[in-house]
């Protein structure tokens, strides 16, 4: 049995495809303008670098903000439980996960089957997502990557008052103006970040162990904020990025045998 | 940045300075004058014998006393030979209230905005709601432009100047020609969904992709817009009569939905909505400067 | 009369009261929902066969009768465990303390369980300041979302100083009316806690017994004893809504004057606020850096004078030693954005007091 699990974000698509209970392949790809042409893309060259074709899968789940647009997929499910599921294949011992996305963040707590106990989520401010840090890299004219290297060498914090992206934005662009440390300046969006990711999730029972998934869990110096200001020990599973995509690809194949 | 690049900046409202041509300032008693250094623009007016004589208004720059002395010596310059000599008493206003380097004084924002909405209106303003590039303030004042209360937000960018100036830069309208494009529409188009001014970004993005039309995009984010901030402002209360400063002001696709949605029409003048702040700390520098001479 | 030590402070108690009535006259907080002072306890109080929301009876399903808020918790030296000290009678010698790790963590707990039903995105939301409280960027549910009374309700303070369990959630009120029957106040029954007090108010102070409670499935719900006020012989004194710690009661009209009886209630104790002020002195001022910021100053009663955002603390401080008769105390908070800052403070403190501090009314002479 193959199965497959697509997650459509907001920036990126991930691809994910499982024989039986191995992973078979994997593959990411950036969304663009058309959405339904970018997920097909992705999708075939992750068919073709496995060897397959279309009609090898025998079942297809999309999952993600963009799951409906995903016309070749058998179903759709959340992304809230398609993470649990995923994690668990993957960590069985995570009972609380985060994950911060580009465009959004969650954090889902869930039995050992992966069936979700509780969940918060933020889809609708980017001062809480991964949007946020990219912007601010923007406006500091440096790659993400150097963003987070930066700030792995920050000596200090500056308060950051905006809450808003948008205001963060020219608040940044004031500070490197008035020549504050760059490293500093990278430290303190990852902290203002990890602060609302923590409130995000203090109306949860953060039952251990937790895990930190998404494109954010990628950036080393946000981890180490979120470290810090947690105050808590999560893990970063590997392919991070495609817990989502994992889970929608299990269930799928629970889906094939009820 | 060369000239040609400033033109192709969207969002960049255009900045100019006034003079009354009817006014002699060298007959005047008392030269005002009041600078209100906004986080997005600062506005400054300079009044002779309490009457409005010339005025300027700019973008704010990184550096507040520089952008102050930028925006004053503008309005001098309109002013035929005045010099900052010239003008008896300046209060400073606005965010960079304590960096305008020249002020004899700083005041308050919120009571610069009720005066000056006051003599610019009249005193029937019972309620001013200025939308600024990063807030919105909601004042009530009595008939002297008195501030009786406040509430404001600051937190977001939706519903501020700096949200609709992202949303010109994405599509390529130049700011002020967005009001009247958003209104020339058949069927108002539902509320662009996001809040976040960032989401709303990707949002138009997308809608352009689709080839929706600029003026029905331009709509749906007026809509979502006035839907914003007309719960804020309900929250207030709103007591007639009402008026509407600052910079969205001037955009009257926000205007008149907000007017829709709140079934108050707003009172309308000639002068700028944007130098409310200014005006009155202006205003305030005339009454403090005769106070001292009194002493 | 008895001596007792409150937390190492010696007090000197009344005979025949209460830890917590004697600690709140000696100024020392404990918290406490159910109980009011100048009323008597809550605690025990039977439950009525029925009441009414409106037009919909409410039945009682036990015979329990109330508990309290069991928020008063305190330890005695000598005693096991720990006990309401509101139900707790002063004996001299008596060593009480408030604040140990076991009664605050009880409390954490036993206000969780008060909040299951009360909607408390105005503790947990981090933009509850400044919100408008209808459009959420924070995905708050509706329902869930602060109400009028947001930054002057007491149980928004007594829970900002007990704290609230990880995991707390969102919660949701149950389906209950809101009555508007009346032109003068209102009842919103899903913010009620049950704490009872406007129960006991009613009987102690306007000696009628419009409102009652019952206890149904495991939950104290108040209401009033026929369907509408008016049948209920409610004399519309008001004196439940002066003494509501939630936003359930509200007045309609709040221009109108309060009745006697109302006005003979004492006013509720809130939790201490955060006291970070110190005397406005040449030693103290030392300490101020020289820095951006937003100072406050107090007079000798430690009223607020006025909130004045600067670019040097230190310096425009010191100007203000000797210059500002009535300043007695003095606090500064260190921040970039202080003209932002200033104004949120100036917006709390209007919304508490109404008008400006007083010395933010400078411009007040201006308008002649």
């Amino acid at each position: 049995m193959i199965t497959a699990g697509i997650d459509v974000g907001a920036k990126s698509v991930k691809v994910l495809i499982i024989k039986d209970h191995d992973i078979m392949n994997k593959g990411m790809g950036f969304m663009e303008m058309d959405r339904e042409r970018s997920i097909q893309k992705i999708f075939d060259k992750c068919l073709a670098e496995a060897g397959l074709s279309k009609n090898d899968i025998d079942y297809i789940i999309s999952t993600g903000a963009g799951r409906k647009f995903v016309p070749f997929a058998q179903s759709n499910s959340t992304m809230v439980t398609c993470d649990a599921i995923g994690i668990v294949k993957l960590e069985p011992s995570v009972r609380t996960l985060i994950d911060i996305g580009a465009n959004d963040a969650r954090a889902v707590r869930f039995d050992e089957t992966g069936k979700v106990i509780d969940f918060a989520v933020n889809e609708k401010c980017a001062a809480g997502a991964g949007a946020f840090v990219e912007a601010m890299a923007r406006a500091m004219e440096v790659s993400l990557e150097e963003f987070s290297e930066l700030s792995l060498k920050a000596e200090k914090t500056i308060p950051i008052n905006a809450q808003c992206a948008i205001f963060a934005e020219s608040e940044v662009v004031s500070l490197v103006h008035e020549e504050t440390a760059r490293n500093d300046i990278c430290r303190s969006v990852h902290d203002a970040m990890a602060g609302r990711i923590v409130s995000m999730t203090k109306r949860l029972l953060l039952e251990k162990d937790i895990a930190v998934v998404g494109g954010v869990a990628l950036n080393k110096g946000m981890m180490d904020s979120l470290k810090k200001d947690l105050k808590m020990d999560f893990i970063i599973p590997k392919d991070a990025e495609y817990i989502g995509a994992l889970g929608a690809a299990v269930l799928a194949g629970q889906e094939m045998n009820k | 940045m060369t000239e040609h690049d400033v033109d192709k900046e969207y969002w960049r409202w255009d900045e100019y300075h006034w003079k009354d041509p009817d006014r002699n300032w060298k007959d005047a008693k008392i030269i005002s004058a009041g600078v209100d250094v906004g986080s997005v623009s600062s506005q400054a007016a300079i009044l002779t014998d309490g009457e409005l004589f010339a005025t300027a208004n700019m973008r704010t720059g990184h550096n507040s006393p520089d952008s102050a002395r930028r925006v004053m010596n503008w309005a001098l310059e309109g002013a035929e030979d005045m010099t900052l000599d010239d003008i008896h008493y300046i209060v400073g206003t606005g965010y960079g209230r304590l960096k305008v380097p020249f002020a004899n004084k700083a005041v308050t924002e919120i009571a610069c905005h009720a005066r000056g909405a006051n003599f610019m209106y009249g005193p029937t303003v019972r309620t001013v709601m200025d939308m600024g590039g990063q807030d919105l303030k909601v004042i009530k004042c009595d008939e002297r432009g008195k501030v009786l209360n406040f509430m404001m937000n600051e937190k977001c960018a939706a519903g501020t100047g700096r949200g609709m100036e992202v949303i010109a830069d994405i599509l390529r309208v130049p700011i002020k020609e967005i009001g009247d494009l958003s209104m020339q529409i058949d069927e108002e188009p539902p509320p662009i969904s996001n809040i976040c001014v960032l989401f709303a970004k990707t949002e138009v993005m997308g809608m352009l992709y689709e080839k929706m039309p600029v003026n029905v995009i331009l709509a749906a984010y007026a809509t979502a817009m006035a839907d914003r901030v007309s719960a804020q402002v309900k929250e207030a209360g709103v007591e007639k009569d009402f008026v509407i400063t600052g910079g969205i002001a001037k955009n009257r696709g926000v205007v008149e939905r907000l007017e829709r949605i709140l079934g108050v029409k707003s009172l309308k003048t000639h002068v700028d909505y944007q130098i409310a702040g200014a005006l009155g700390a202006a205003l305030f520098g005339k009454v403090l400067y005769e106070k001292s001479l009194k002493k | 009369m008895p001596h007792i030590l409150i937390n190492g402070q010696e007090v000197i108690a009344e005979e025949h009261k209460t830890v917590l009535d004697a600690a709140l006259k000696a100024g020392i907080y404990i918290p406490h929902l159910c109980f009011h002072i100048g009323l008597s306890s809550t605690k025990s109080l039977q439950p009525n066969q029925s009441i009414y929301h409106g037009g919909t009876q409410i039945r009682n399903d036990s015979e329990d009768q109330y508990p309290g808020c069991n928020l008063c918790l305190v330890e005695v030296e000598g005693m096991d465990g720990y006990y309401q000290s509101c139900a707790l009678y002063v004996k001299d010698g008596m060593k009480v303390f408030t604040m140990t790790e076991l009664v605050m963590e009880k409390r954490k707990q036993n206000l969780t369980l008060l909040l299951k039903k009360h909607p408390h995105a105005c503790i947990q939301c981090d933009q509850a300041q400044g919100c408008d409280r209808k459009l959420c960027s924070m995905e708050v549910p509706e329902k869930a979302r602060c109400c009028w009374k947001f930054g002057n309700c007491e149980l928004q303070k007594v829970a900002e100083f007990i704290g609230l369990e990880q995991g707390t959630g969102y919660t949701f009120p149950e389906d209950f009316p809101i009555i508007e029957d009346n032109p003068l106040f209102s009842v919103n029954y899903c913010l009620c806690v049950g704490c009872l007090r406007c129960v006991i108010a009613c009987r102690n102070a306007a000696e009628r017994e419009t409102m009652g409670f019952v206890r149904k499935d495991g939950r104290y719900i108040v209401g009033t004893c026929a369907p509408g006020f008016k049948e209920s012989k409610c004399r519309f004194c008001l004196v439940c809504v002066e003494v509501c710690p939630t936003g359930a009661l509200r007045d309609t009209d709040t221009s109108k004057k309060k009745s006697k009886i109302r006005l003979s209630i004492s006013p509720s104790i809130f939790p201490p606020e955060k006291d970070e002020s110190m005397p406005l002195d040449k030693a103290n001022l030392t300490n101020v850096p020289g820095i951006e910021g937003v100072y406050q100053l107090y007079d000798k009663e430690k009223n607020v004078l006025k909130i004045v955002g600067v670019e040097n603390l230190k310096e425009i401080l010191s100007a203000e030693l000797g210059n500002t008769v009535d300043a007695a105390y003095f606090s500064y908070e260190e921040n970039q954005m202080y003209t932002t800052r200033e104004r949120q403070l100036l917006q709390q403190y209007m919304k508490k007091h109404g008008d400006f501090p007083p010395g933010n009314r400078e411009m007040d002479e201006l308008f002649s």
